[in-house]
């Protein structure tokens, strides 16, 4: 459960109710795909934004929350006819999985076919989900260290959580068993973030 | 010249543009080379070039209507809407039935909120140029804003049921799910629809994400050609869940089971507030 905010995300909530004319809800989830909370951005006709939190995360909640207020902030700031989201199709699934294809092939001896099958979906999003999402969140990161300090000790906090769950993937035996064009992608842009 | 408009007709904008621009350099006083560069260049997204082109078209030959639509567009594109109105009311006072002008026309004073001048010009641009699909999808976008949903869906199934390219027709689908969500939701909370989700919450509860997602991306799939939700029958077979469903119930299994992948996934239907009471009363362990 999300106990309280800060009174800098309070405030940044109030901008975007202010900036957009819809509120925030937080709700808390069991589990997300990717990443420690993610956004669902009101359309027309929905009342709020909706931000979940991954609910072993809440006591970064503070942090959390005013950093996807910073991703709404940033798509209303653009100019109504340019707020687009990135979205990945059955066509755009097949150019990716047409570009690993011989290098699945040699995993598929190495790893179970369910196995693979999930791992493909899991690099597929995450490598989408860096190359949409990580470029923002260094502008975020930047607006947030220099407009709010008085968040600066979550935002380390987080910053950190996130650095230590990436380290793992520089094991030798995970690039063995990542297609090379994902891995060297990923770590590249995991390089650049940190 | 033919070379540059088959490659303009098949979409291939920047071979065109090759072309084209070898056409003008040769060319420079020729208005059709320099109109079909204008136009080439705004599909491309370089509308300070387009304007510029289509400025000068205008010069070489002032009777021309279709420069003006052409550089009213552009206008448009650019977001000078003052501009695009005066460049498309010209190209009417050459030609007043000059379709592709009453469309455009249309479409930007429906930009700026009048609805319904910009519907008379659609009507009119649709005698001339009858089943066009983006002056339907004009048409549907103008009564939707003017709350005429029955009238919005009617011209959007018009355009569905004809020949369209495949992007109209994925906004014309869009539009038809949020006049949909509209409808559904005129009435408050839709106590069915959280027995579904109820329903879904309960069958996805011991079932491995892989089957959830079997089920969501199924469904997900047919949902693509529009679920008719209005329609409480079980008139829908998926293979990945069992028994005949209703449209409405196949919308609630798609959005429990997308709040279980990714929460943040719009499915483009809003039904959190129904999602909302079938949570608490699976968590509750009721019904």
């Amino acid at each position: 459960m999300v106990s309280s905010l800060p009174k800098a995300t309070l405030a940044i909530i109030e901008t975007v109710r202010e900036k957009t004319g819809k509120g925030i809800k937080i709700e808390t989830v069991p589990n997300l795909p990717v990443g420690l909370a993610k956004t669902k951005i009101a359309r027309e006709g929905m009342d709020f934004h909706t931000i979940f939190l991954g609910e072993s995360y809440t006591s970064l909640a503070g942090y959390l929350v005013a950093h996807e207020c910073g991703h709404i902030l940033r798509f209303f700031a653009a100019p109504e006819s340019e707020r687009k989201v990135p979205i990945s199709n059955e066509r755009t699934r097949r150019i990716a999985f047409a570009q690993i294809q011989k290098e699945l092939s040699v995993l598929k001896a190495m790893i179970p076919p369910p196995a693979l099958t999930e791992l493909v979906e899991m690099w597929y999003h995450g490598l989408i989900h860096q190359l949409t999402s990580q470029p923002a969140d260094v502008m975020i990161e930047r607006w947030l260290h220099s407009e709010y300090p008085d968040l600066r000790n979550l935002q380390r906090k987080a910053l950190d959580l996130i650095h230590k769950q990436t380290i793992p993937a520089l094991d030798s035996k995970v690039a063995k068993m990542t297609p090379r064009t994902i891995y060297i992608a990923s770590m590249a842009a995991n390089y650049a973030f940190f | 010249m033919e070379q540059a408009i088959a490659l303009l007709q098949r979409g291939r904008y920047a071979q065109a543009k090759e072309v084209l621009e070898r056409l003008a350099e040769k060319n420079p006083d020729n208005y059709i080379v320099l109109h079909n560069l204008g136009m080439c260049y705004s599909d491309l997204g370089m509308l300070e070039q387009a304007i510029r082109v289509l400025t000068r078209v205008i010069h070489l030959a002032p009777s021309f209507p279709d420069a003006y639509v052409a550089l009213g567009v552009a206008y448009a594109r650019s977001g000078q809407e003052d501009s695009a109105i005066v460049a498309l009311k010209k190209a009417l006072e050459l030609d007043p039935r000059n379709p592709h002008a009453l469309r455009n026309l249309g479409a930007v004073l429906a930009k700026r909120g009048r609805y319904e001048e910009a519907i008379k010009l659609f009507e009119q641009a649709l005698k001339e140029l009858p089943d066009d699909p983006r002056t339907l999808y004009g048409l549907a976008a103008a009564h939707k804003a003017l709350g005429n949903l029955d009238e919005a869906d009617r011209y959007l199934k018009r355009l569905l049921a004809g020949e369209a390219l495949p992007e109209l027709r994925e906004k014309a689908k869009d539009l038809r799910r949020e006049i949909a969500e509209i409808e559904f939701k005129k009435h408050g909370l839709r106590i069915d629809a959280v027995g579904h989700c109820l329903a879904a919450l309960k069958y996805f509860a011991n079932r491995p994400l892989s089957e959830v997602k079997k089920v969501t991306y199924e469904i997900a799939m047919l949902g693509r050609e529009g679920l008719d939700i209005h329609d409480p029958r079980p008139k829908y077979r998926i293979s990945s869940l069992p028994g005949p469903r209703s449209g409405l119930e196949l919308l609630c299994y798609l959005y429990v089971g997308m709040a279980k992948i990714d929460p943040s996934v719009d499915i483009g239907f809003d039904l959190s507030e129904e999602y909302r009471m079938a949570l608490a009363l699976f968590q509750k362990g009721e019904l």
